[in-house]
C-alpha cells in the first residue's frame, strides 16, 4: 500500500531529497519526493517489510546537516508509480520549515577546492548539499535558487548537469556554481578600480596583508577586517576604528597553528572544528606569541578556524598563519554586509575584497566560550541561526530583548526561532537592522500578526518603545526574572531558584537590579525576589558604568565620614579633582541605587587598580576576572546577610505602560559594603596581592549568593538551582556555585542553548507566552 | 496621584501632564489662528501674539544674569520666535518676605535694562509677598505684533511654499529644510546646574540669558524661516522632537556641528547629563528653506547673539522623529528627555 510520509524539521537545502531518492532505490521501492514550501512529502509505494527498513533509515542514516523534527505517516491512494523521481517544488504551506543555518566547508569541497585538476579548483564559491551559505541568501521559501540571492546567476551546463543529476552531491544544491557562471570575489582600490579577480584578487590579498595593509573582506554573513596578528597592524586597526581595548578575533590557519598561542581541551577542540565554526574564547598560552594589544589585559584570545573557501585559500597563498578577523563596522554599529556600504563607511582600510554576490541576511560570527569546561553562548548567530528550538507554547509571539546584544526571539506553533546577533539597539542602524530582520524572520516563518509581544520593564530602552508599533497584547517583562525564565525555557523545567547576576536591569521596584536571587513557579504562578545584593548608591547615572571609579566612591563612602580616604583615585577620574568633587556631593543627594553584581565587580576593579574605564561592554569586570584568576590564596573573609523590607511577591511582567506590584516582605541582603572596604584596607596596606584580593571577594560574594539560594530551595523544597545573566561567563562564581550547589545535593541548571547573556532575554521573554493565557 | 517635579520639567513627561490634565480643563481656548491646543510658543489675536511664562531659579543671582533679566528675555523671546516684534510686558512679582532689598533693586535694574534691549515696554504689573520659602517668583506675560521683517520672511518663504500661517509657527518645518541653531547650547542651564551642585564655576561658564528680537528680526529680514523655537527646558532635544512632531517630519542632526562650550561639555560629563537636554536662554532653533539658509546664517553671525550660529542639521524624509549622528559616528534617536535619567549601560 501507497504510503504519504511528511517530514518536518532543518530538511532542505541539507542534500535531502537526494538521500531519500538513493534510499528509495536502495529499497526498491517507488513514488516520488518533493519539497513542500516548509516540509518534504514522500509518496512511496512497495513491499511492506522494505517501507519500514525504508523509515528507519530515513531517522538514522539522515544527511549530516539535517534534522528532523517530525515525521508523519499516511496512506495515499495513487498507485501507478513506474520509478522513483524527484519532483519540482511546488504545494501549499503545511507544517513547518527551518531554515538550515551557514555552515562551513565540507571536506568534499575541500579537496575539491586544492585538486588542481577539478573544474573549481581554488573557487572561492565551491560549495555542495553539505556545506556553505543558507541562511545569510534566503529571502523566501522553499528553499530554491530563485529565492536567493544565487538567482542572479544562471548556470553554466556542467553546473547544470550536476545540479540535476540525483547521485551528484550537488543534485539540487540551490547554491550550485563554478568559476563560469557564478559570482567572483574581486580586490578594488580606494579608486573603484577592480584590481584582479577570483583566485588572483584573493592572492593579492594574501600579499598585502603579509606587507601589513589592512583589508575589509566579505564573507558569509558581512564583512570582516582583516590584518596582520602583529602589534603594528593591530594597533593601526585599533586607531582606524576608535577602538581602545575591545579584543579583536582571529583566524588560523589550523588547529596546530591555535595550539602554539592558546590551550585547547578536547572540548574547545571539537567545538572549534564543529562545521559551525563558530569563535572560540581561548586561555592564552604565556609568553604569548601573538601581539598582546588584540586582548589587551586579558587572558583569553577569541579565534576561530576557516570556515568559507575564501579563508583556506588565503592561508594557502600567505606565509602568515593567523590573521584579524574582526566584524567590520564602527563601534556599535551593525556589521557592514553590502559593498556601497562598505566603500562608504570602511573608507579608511587599504583595500576591499569584495563579491557580487549580495547577503540576504547579516550574520555575525558566533562566540563561545568554555566556562569551567561547560560550552557558554556569548552570542548565538552563525552556524546556529536560523534553527529554532521547542517553546513552551503555540501561541505566535514577538520577543524583543532588552538593549546590549540583543537578539529577538519569534515563536509559532510550538517552536521558538532566536534571531542572529542583532548588537546595541540604543544605535540607530542596530534598530533599523532589528526592525529589517524581524520583517525578513516574519516571512520565512510565515508569520503574519502576532498574539501576544513582548519586551524589557525599562521604559527607555528602544525596543521597548518599539514594541508599541506592533499589534497584539504586549507585555514588559523584568529583564533578571527573563534571564531566569530563559534558563526555565530551554531546560524544560518548571520551578527552580536561580541567581541572576548581571550589570543593569530595571526592577520591579524602579531601582537597578543585578543581583539577584529570584525564585520561580510557573505552574502555580509564584514568583519572588528572595534576596540581592546590597543597594548601592549610582553617581551620575550610566557615567558610572562608564567610570567605575565613581562605584568605588560611592559603595567605600558608606564606611568613611569623609571623602579623604579617596586620596591617590581623584587624578584617575576624566576631569580629576574638579570631578570627584562632584562625585563626593553627588553621593550625598543620589537616590538611584542598584544591587548590580556587574557594577560590583567594577568597583573593584577600579579600586584594584585593573581598569578605570569602560571601553567595551563588561570590560573592568572581564579584567577584573582575568587577574583574579591568577590568584590562589584565599582570605578568610565573612559575607554578612541582613533582612531588609522589600517588594517580593509579584507577577514579573506587567501590560504595557503598567507598574508591577506586589506583596512587601523580607527580603536577603547581601551586604557588599565591607566587602569592597576589606578590599580597601588589605590592598592599601599591601596586606595581600591584588590577584588574591580580586578572587577572595569574588569568591566570598558568590559565597553570599548562594548561602541565600540555597535557603530558598531548602524552603520551597526546590530540586533545581540555575545560574543566568552576563555574570554566568565568569568561571570563578559559576565554580563556586557549581560546586556548592553539588555539595548541598542540589541539580544545577546552567545554560546550553541559550546565552546567559542579553542575548538570552528574548528568548527567556517568550517563555511567558506559556504562562500568560 | 500626587503631582511630580518631571510634570513640569518640560520633556515627555510634561506634555503627557499638560494632556492628560491641563489642555481637556478649559472649554474655550482660541482668540485667533493659533490656540492653547497649539502649545506653541505664544497665542495669536488677530495680528498680535500673546503670551506669558513664570520664572523660578535658584540662585536668584547668577553669572550671566538674575531672574530679572530671565523674566524679561523669555517672555520676550517666546514673542520673538512666533516671528513678532515685542511691544508690551506685564511683571507679576511674588516675593519671600525677608528677601534683602538690595536683591530686589538688583533684579528690577535687570529687567529694565533687558525691556530696554529688547526696546519693549513694561507697561502693568502686580507685586505680592508671602511667608513660603520661595525667594522670589515673576511671571511675565507679553504682547508683540506682526511687523515688516515678518512680513518679508513670509513673502520670501512663498516663493517656495505656501507658508500656513501669518505668524511663525513650529508645525510649517517642511522637508528640505536646514536646521540652525543660533549658537552654543546648554549656557544658561549648565551655569545653573554647576551652582546647584556645587562645582567650582569656572569664568567661562555663565548664562546666555539675552532678548533675541534684535536676532530674529535680522535674520527674518533675510527671509526663509520655516520654524522658530527657543530651547529652553528640555534643550535641543526637546525642541527637535517638538518640531519633528508638529510638522511630521523626520530631523537628522550631525553632534559635531552643534556648538558648544567646553566648559558645558565637562559640567555634562561630570554630572552624567546630556548637554542636548539642558537649557540655555538666549538662543534658537529654527528650519530655514534650504536655499535661503546660508544667507539666513551669515545674518545670524552678524549680530551681537548669534554670532556662534551654526547649520546642525537637516529635514530627512527616510525616517520620522529625531536622529542624531554623534561624535564618534553612529546613529541614535533622540528622544526628549524623560526625567531622571536611568542607566541602561550594562
Amino acid at each position: 500500500m501507497p504510503y504519504r510520509i511528511r517530514v518536518e524539521g532543518v530538511v532542505q537545502g541539507v542534500g535531502f531529497r537526494p538521500f531519500i531518492y538513493r534510499l528509495a532505490k536502495l529499497h526498491s521501492l517507488k513514488g516520488y519526493v518533493k519539497n513542500l514550501s516548509s516540509s518534504v512529502e514522500i509518496i512511496v509505494s512497495g513491499k511492506e517489510g522494505k517501507l519500514n527498513a525504508f523509515l528507519r533509515d530515513i531517522e538514522e542514516k539522515k544527511p549530516p546537516l539535517s534534522r528532523i523534527d517530525k515525521i508523519s505517516l499516511d496512506t495515499w491512494d495513487e498507485d501507478n508509480f513506474k520509478a522513483f523521481r524527484i519532483e519540482k517544488s511546488g504545494g501549499a504551506r503545511e507544517g513547518r520549515l527551518v531554515i538550515p543555518p551557514d555552515i562551513a566547508l565540507c571536506k568534499d569541497c575541500l579537496d575539491e577546492l586544492f585538486d588542481n585538476k577539478n573544474r573549481r579548483y581554488l573557487y572561492p564559491f565551491i560549495n555542495c548539499t553539505n556545506c556553505g551559505q543558507r541562511f545569510s541568501l534566503i529571502e523566501r521559501t522553499p528553499y530554491d535558487r530563485d529565492k536567493t540571492s544565487m538567482e542572479a546567476f544562471g548556470m553554466c551546463s556542467n553546473c547544470r548537469s550536476e545540479y540535476k543529476n540525483p547521485l551528484d552531491r550537488r543534485y539540487h544544491a540551490q547554491t550550485t556554481s563554478c568559476e563560469a557562471c557564478g559570482p567572483a570575489y574581486f580586490l578594488q582600490d580606494h579608486d573603484g578600480m577592480k584590481l584582479s579577480y577570483n583566485r588572483d584578487a584573493i592572492e593579492d590579498t594574501a600579499r598585502l596583508l603579509d606587507e601589513g595593509k589592512i583589508i575589509a573582506i566579505k564573507g558569509f554573513g558581512g564583512f570582516h577586517l582583516a590584518s596582520k596578528t602583529e602589534d603594528m597592524e593591530v594597533l593601526r586597526l585599533r586607531r582606524l576604528l576608535g577602538r581602545k581595548g575591545q579584543p579583536f578575533a582571529i583566524i588560523a590557519s589550523n588547529v596546530d597553528i591555535v595550539r602554539s598561542f592558546a590551550h585547547l581541551s578536547d572540548e574547545e577542540e571539537r567545538i572549534l572544528t564543529s562545521f559551525e565554526r563558530p569563535i572560540m574564547i581561548l586561555r592564552k598560552k604565556e609568553p604569548f606569541c601573538l601581539s598582546e594589544n588584540l586582548a589587551p589585559g586579558l587572558h583569553t584570545i577569541g579565534v576561530m578556524l576557516p570556515y568559507s573557501p575564501l579563508h583556506h585559500i588565503l592561508f594557502s597563498f600567505s606565509r602568515s598563519q593567523s590573521f584579524v578577523m574582526t566584524s567590520a563596522n564602527l563601534p556599535d554599529d551593525p556589521m557592514v554586509t553590502d559593498n556601497t556600504e562598505a566603500v562608504a563607511k570602511l573608507g579608511f582600510v587599504d583595500y576591499f575584497l569584495m563579491n557580487d554576490l549580495d547577503i540576504i541576511n547579516r550574520i555575525d560570527d558566533t562566540v563561545i566560550r568554555c566556562v569551567a569546561g561547560h560550552p557558554l553562548f556569548i552570542r548565538r548567530s552563525r552556524g546556529f541561526v536560523p534553527l529554532d528550538m521547542p517553546s513552551f507554547d503555540s501561541k505566535t509571539t514577538l520577543s524583543l530583548g532588552a538593549e546590549l546584544s540583543n537578539t529577538f526571539t519569534l515563536t509559532k506553533d510550538g517552536r521558538a526561532t532566536i534571531s542572529q546577533h542583532i548588537g546595541n539597539t540604543h544605535n540607530y542602524d542596530a534598530l533599523l537592522f532589528m526592525e529589517d530582520a524581524i520583517e525578513r524572520m516574519k516571512l520565512l516563518l510565515g508569520v503574519r500578526g502576532f498574539d501576544q509581544v513582548f519586551c524589557d520593564l525599562h521604559p527607555k530602552y528602544e525596543t521597548t518603545q518599539l514594541a508599541s508599533t506592533f499589534e497584539g497584547e504586549i507585555y514588559q517583562v523584568q529583564h533578571h526574572f527573563a534571564h531566569a525564565l530563559s534558563l526555565l525555557g530551554e531546560r524544560k523545567e518548571k520551578r527552580a531558584v536561580v541567581i541572576a547576576c548581571d550589570g543593569v536591569g530595571y526592577g520591579a521596584d524602579g531601582n537597578i537590579w543585578g543581583g539577584e536571587v529570584l525564585y520561580l513557579d510557573l505552574e502555580a504562578l509564584e514568583f519572588e525576589r528572595i534576596g540581592h545584593l546590597e543597594y548601592q548608591k549610582v553617581l551620575g547615572g550610566d557615567l558610572a558604568a562608564y567610570y567605575p571609579l565613581r562605584m568605588t566612591f560611592s559603595i567605600l563612602r558608606n564606611i568613611y565620614d569623609s571623602s579623604e580616604f579617596f586620596e591617590g583615585y581623584q587624578e584617575k577620574l576624566k576631569y580629576g579633582r574638579k570631578e570627584f568633587d562632584v562625585i563626593a556631593r553627588q553621593w550625598e543627594t543620589e537616590s538611584l541605587v542598584t544591587s548590580s553584581c556587574g557594577r560590583f565587580f567594577d568597583a573593584l576593579a577600579s579600586l584594584l587598580d585593573i581598569s578605570y574605564e569602560r571601553t567595551y561592554e563588561g570590560e573592568p569586570a572581564i579584567k577584573l576576572e582575568s587577574v583574579a584568576l591568577g590568584g590562589g590564596d584565599i582570605i578568610d573573609m565573612e559575607v554578612e546577610i541582613t533582612r531588609e523590607r522589600g517588594l517580593k511577591k509579584f507577577l514579573p511582567w506587567v501590560e504595557y505602560g503598567g507598574e508591577i506590584t506586589g506583596e512587601s516582605s523580607d527580603l536577603k541582603v547581601i551586604k557588599t559594603t565591607h566587602l569592597l572596604g576589606e578590599a580597601f584596607d588589605l590592598y592599601k596596606r599591601r596586606k595581600a596581592g591584588r590577584r588574591d584580593v580580586a578572587r577572595s571577594i569574588i569568591e566570598v560574594i558568590t559565597a553570599g549568593l548562594c548561602e541565600v539560594a540555597i535557603d530558598a530551595c531548602k524552603a520551597h523544597g526546590v530540586e533545581n538551582l540555575g545560574f543566568s545573566g552576563g555574570c554566568a561567563y565568569n568561571e570563578i562564581m559559576t565554580k563556586v556555585i557549581t560546586n556548592r550547589v553539588k555539595k548541598e545535593g542540589f541539580d544545577m541548571l546552567i545554560h546550553e542553548k541559550i546565552p546567559p547573556g542579553d542575548g538570552g532575554i528574548s528568548f527567556g521573554q517568550s517563555c511567558l507566552s506559556g504562562v500568560i493565557e | 496621584m500626587k503631582i511630580k517635579m518631571e510634570d513640569g520639567a518640560g520633556g515627555e513627561g510634561m506634555a503627557r501632564f499638560l494632556e492628560t490634565y491641563v489642555l481637556g480643563a478649559f472649554s474655550n481656548k482660541k482668540a485667533g489662528e493659533i490656540g492653547l491646543d497649539d502649545l506653541d510658543d505664544g497665542a495669536s489675536v488677530g495680528d498680535k501674539i500673546f503670551t506669558t511664562d513664570g520664572y523660578t531659579v535658584k540662585p536668584v543671582v547668577f553669572p550671566g544674569g538674575d531672574i530679572g533679566r530671565l523674566a524679561v528675555c523669555g517672555t520676550v523671546n517666546d514673542i520673538s520666535v512666533m516671528g513678532a516684534k515685542p511691544v508690551a510686558l506685564s511683571s507679576s512679582m511674588i516675593i519671600q518676605s525677608g528677601l534683602d532689598i538690595e536683591v530686589l533693586e538688583q533684579v528690577l535694574q535687570s529687567m529694565d535694562e533687558a525691556s530696554q534691549e529688547a526696546g519693549v515696554a513694561i507697561v502693568c504689573g502686580d507685586t505680592k509677598v508671602v511667608e513660603e520659602n520661595i525667594a522670589f517668583f515673576i511671571t511675565t506675560s507679553g504682547i508683540g505684533e506682526a511687523n515688516s521683517a515678518l512680513a518679508k520672511n513670509i513673502e520670501v518663504t512663498n516663493a517656495y511654499r505656501k507658508y500656513q500661517s501669518r505668524f511663525i509657527v513650529d508645525r510649517e518645518l517642511g522637508e528640505g529644510d536646514v536646521i540652525i541653531v543660533s549658537g552654543t547650547v546648554a549656557d544658561h542651564g549648565a551655569t545653573i546646574i554647576s551652582l546647584r551642585k556645587g562645582i567650582e564655576v569656572e569664568s567661562d561658564l555663565v548664562s546666555d540669558v539675552a532678548p533675541l528680537w534684535g536676532m530674529i528680526e535680522t535674520a527674518m529680514n533675510v527671509g526663509g524661516i520655516t520654524a522658530m523655537k527657543d530651547p529652553t527646558r528640555g534643550g535641543i532635544s526637546n525642541v527637535l522632537n517638538e518640531l519633528s512632531a508638529k510638522s511630521g517630519v523626520g530631523i537628522e542632526i550631525d553632534e559635531e556641528r552643534i556648538p558648544v562650550k567646553r566648559e558645558v561639555i565637562a559640567t555634562s560629563e561630570m554630572l552624567g547629563l546630556n548637554y542636548l537636554d539642558i537649557a540655555s536662554e538666549g538662543k534658537v532653533v529654527m528650519g530655514v528653506l534650504k536655499d535661503c539658509a546660508d544667507d539666513v546664517l551669515n545674518a545670524l553671525r552678524s549680530t551681537k547673539y548669534g554670532r556662534d550660529a551654526e547649520i546642525i542639521g537637516r529635514v530627512v524624509d527616510d525616517h520620522a522623529g529625531v536622529v542624531i549622528r554623534t561624535r564618534v559616528g553612529g546613529r541614535r534617536i533622540l528622544h526628549p528627555p524623560l526625567g531622571d535619567p536611568v542607566p541602561r549601560v550594562c
